[in-house]
């Protein structure tokens, strides 16, 4: 019987070494750069627990960044090759080349079908019919308003169809008879710029899909530029800082310290933050002479075609793009779905106070008011050099180092730059 | 055998004192009676000398082929080898990547994907129509920064050196807690950069510190970083308050160099405070000055994690300086564009190349007399 024993012992441990090399080589190891911004990390982190359950052979690695590392490291990462496997985009349509067509491992219909209008976005200028991904939020710029500051100081708070004029006197009003530094506030951001421009009527692009400057785009920006000039928007933070760098006012938001604060739809999660040190208000699109319109907005979690794994990848973009896991995490960070089933269905957010549940709805309803050019410049492979020049531009000019008009012209070529740059390559 | 001689065998002069030279792999151990350490430490430099002798032994049959092949002439080449390829892999290969990049266009990093443009980007970089006037240049940020630069730099090591200076001077002095002292001014030396631009920025915000003190005395608010002025100010004080303890030290390892006699000569000479220190401790401190500026121009012309967190180049462009404009313009701008970014690059190189050539030139002469 020992003897027996032994043979079988003998036998079983090449098997059992056996075994075990083939579950290391099925192992996978997949990273998910996650932008952190509106902390969907750790949601995500937690649902992908879930995913590693039912695929054991299967580990994701949760990269949270800042938002500026999407723009900044991201691409350089993916254009040397050492990119992560999955990747949480807002720059849809700019980082284009290094996505994976998830097509041949996906239910394409499924996709289309739920996620149409954000895979458009993701394929760029050029069209196409590749699946990289699937679109996670819609995002809408909008404003913010100190509730309590506009009772306070006994002004009315300016309608819906108020034009940005009448915002800019209102909320003026309002620090004035309050003590509050600011009347109005904007992340540094050309995306929010581009809000105002349309809404005058800027058609950013012209018919050859080169950048133009019209009466529109030039009206909003000596508007800007003004309110920077008589101390109704703050200068610290699209006058101080110099260059492309993003910048946000909500802490001072936050702290009583700005009346009005034009963000985004994403901000609403954070809103909690407050609490009751006073009442705040999301308030409808602020209109120039054409639209009332906000930059659409969005992000996307898509699939690098430099990973080694990409069916196991494809396994888990299906499992996130799934209604019930992306509107959890949705859910959470109380931002609007691109999922057509969720939009139809709607999303039961959770711990959404009264003032973030009619925000949610409020920016929603914006979105049918969006300009063409909106849409247009959020789906242009020149979206980011476009703002960025915004950015780096109209705080020249509200620090007197370009004219207005002198600043437009700057827009217009740095974009052409990147155009004619990018065209070389191909 | 061959007739050249190894210079493992027999070039090798015999040091004074040391007792017969060991002869190749015998393991034999010179006698060191001049060494008083004890026994241990004889016991000690005798295994350290078996070690050693050990692997000399091992590695001499490969170097007597070496040079065997290749002339004992040559032989320092092959001891030149490793740093040759380490400064050719770190620091020469770079410098011809950037040179290829120069001539290549497209937001593509890989070499072979970029097509080539000739002398495209330094044509884009160099059209202006008035060169007094960046506005009229085709890339205005670029002059804007070589202009910021070129103010920037000189104020910055001449207020380095001279704040460096009058420290050491201070620290040279017998005080009480002098160790103190010099620990205090080397510590903004030892934090990182951008920790150093963070916490200025909250004193100097317009809800900072500063004007929070300047408010107390019923002055202010001031926008310290949104005035050209000011920032431009702040950009020099900030870069100096982080920099200067170590200059400081070097300065200070100097002046304690300068021999006491001549002072004490001066002294009986009744020589006045600063008669001494113009005629004997400036000439004599010359070479550790030089030695700051030149080590104070490079950092100051490399200068960009402090300004990039303290101000982004801002307002406007008031404070963009070089580096940070070549950053932004390869790695920051959508899409990249490396090739102009190299260009950039190459030009300010060529400019600090020429900096350093004068720089010796007046080293040398000042030498000369």
């Amino acid at each position: 019987m020992l003897r027996m024993n032994s043979v079988m012992a003998a036998l079983a441990v090449p098997l059992l070494f056996g075994t075990t090399a083939g579950h290391a080589q099925d192992n996978v190891e997949l990273r998910f750069f996650c932008t952190s911004d509106t902390g969907g990390c750790d949601i995500w982190g937690e649902l992908l627990g879930e995913f590693e359950q039912e695929n054991p052979n299967i580990h994701v690695t949760v990269d949270h960044v800042p938002y500026r590392a999407e723009l900044e490291t991201l691409p350089v990462q993916l254009a040397a090759g050492e990119g992560p496997d999955i990747a949480a985009v807002t720059d849809l349509a700019g980082l284009k080349r290094y996505y994976l067509d998830l097509t041949p491992y996906v239910d394409a219909a499924r996709y289309e079908a739920q996620y149409g209008p954000s895979l458009s976005w993701l394929r760029g200028d050029a069209g196409g019919s590749e699946i990289y991904g699937f679109g996670t939020s819609l995002t809408v710029g909008g404003g913010y308003i100190n509730k309590t500051l506009f009772e306070q100081a006994g002004v009315e708070i300016p309608a819906e169809g108020a034009t940005w004029e009448d915002w800019a006197a209102a909320t003026k009003q309002v620090a004035d008879a309050t003590e509050t530094p600011y009347a109005m506030s904007m992340d540094r951001s050309g995306h929010r710029f581009a809000a105002i421009a349309t809404s005058y009527g800027a058609q950013l692009f012209g018919e050859d899909g080169r950048p133009v400057v019209d009466d529109g785009m030039r009206k909003a920006a000596e508007l800007f530029v003004q309110w920077h000039r008589d101390g109704i928007m703050p200068k610290e933070l699209w006058g101080d800082i110099g260059g492309t760098t993003y910048g946000e006012f909500f802490d001072q938001f936050r702290n009583g310290q700005t009346v009005y604060n034009f963000s985004g739809s994403w901000t609403l999660g954070r809103m909690q933050e407050i609490g009751d040190l006073f009442e705040w208000q999301a308030v409808p699109s602020a209109c120039g002479d054409e639209y009332c319109s906000v930059m659409p907005g969005g992000g996307a979690i898509v699939a690098i075609n430099t990973t080694e794994h990409p069916q196991e990848v494809a396994k888990l973009i299906d499992f996130m793009s799934q209604p019930e896991v992306i509107g959890e995490v949705l859910a959470r960070t109380a931002e609007i779905p691109q999922n057509a089933e969720l939009v139809e269905a709607g999303i039961e957010y959770q711990d959404l106070d009264d003032a973030q549940a009619a925000g949610l709805e409020l920016f929603t309803a914006q979105i049918p008011k969006i300009a063409p050019a909106a849409y247009r410049l959020q789906g242009s492979t020149y979206m980011l050099a476009y703002i960025n020049a915004f950015a780096s531009r109209l705080s020249q000019a509200i620090n007197g180092e370009l004219t207005v008009d002198e600043a437009l012209q700057r827009v217009v070529d740095d974009v052409n730059l990147a155009i004619d740059s990018a065209a070389t390559a191909q | 055998m061959s007739s050249t001689t190894s210079i493992w065998q027999s070039t090798r002069p015999p040091l004074p004192n040391s007792g017969p030279i060991v002869e190749k792999g015998t393991g034999s151990l010179p006698p060191v009676p001049e060494l008083s350490g004890g026994i241990v430490g004889i016991i000690v430099k005798a295994l350290l000398g078996s070690i050693g002798s050990f692997l000399a032994g091992l590695i001499e049959p490969l170097m007597a082929t070496v040079q065997r092949l290749i002339g004992i002439k040559r032989m320092p080449w092959l001891f030149l080898t490793p740093n040759l390829v380490a400064v050719g892999v770190f620091a020469l290969f770079p410098v011809l990547l950037n040179v290829y990049y120069a001539f290549t266009g497209s937001d593509r990093v890989y070499p072979g994907e970029r097509p080539f443009v000739g002398t495209d980007n330094f044509r884009i970089l160099l059209n202006c129509g008035d060169y007094t006037n960046p506005s009229s240049c085709t890339r205005d940020l670029f002059w804007r920064a070589l202009y910021n630069t070129a103010a920037f730099v000189p104020v910055q090591v001449i207020a380095l050196t001279i704040v460096s200076l009058i420290t050491a001077l201070v620290l040279n002095r017998p005080l009480r807690g002098l160790g103190f002292f010099r620990a205090i001014f080397f510590l903004p030396v030892m934090l990182s950069p951008v920790v150093v631009a963070l916490v200025w920025r909250w004193i100097l915000q317009r809800q900072g510190l500063l004007n929070g003190l300047a408010g107390g005395v019923g002055l202010g608010p001031f926008d310290w970083l949104g005035t050209p002025s000011f920032s431009f100010f702040w950009s020099v004080f900030v870069t100096v308050w982080a920099r200067m303890g170590f200059y400081t030290l070097i300065l200070l390892a100097g002046l304690q160099a300068i021999p006491r006699d001549v002072y004490e000569a001066a002294k009986m000479d009744s020589a006045s405070p600063w008669r001494v220190f113009s005629k004997i401790t400036l000439p004599l401190l010359q070479p550790t000055l030089l030695v700051v500026v030149v080590l104070g121009t490079i950092g100051a012309v490399q200068t960009f994690d402090e300004l990039y967190v303290l101000t982004g180049g801002g307002p406007g462009s008031a404070t963009l300086l070089l580096i940070q404009h070549i950053y932004e313009t390869g790695f920051a701008a959508s899409p990249r564009n490396l090739g102009l970014a190299a260009a950039a690059s190459l030009l300010v190189g060529v400019v600090l190349l020429l900096l350093t050539l004068l720089q010796f030139r007046f080293a040398r002469r000042s030498y000369d007399g």
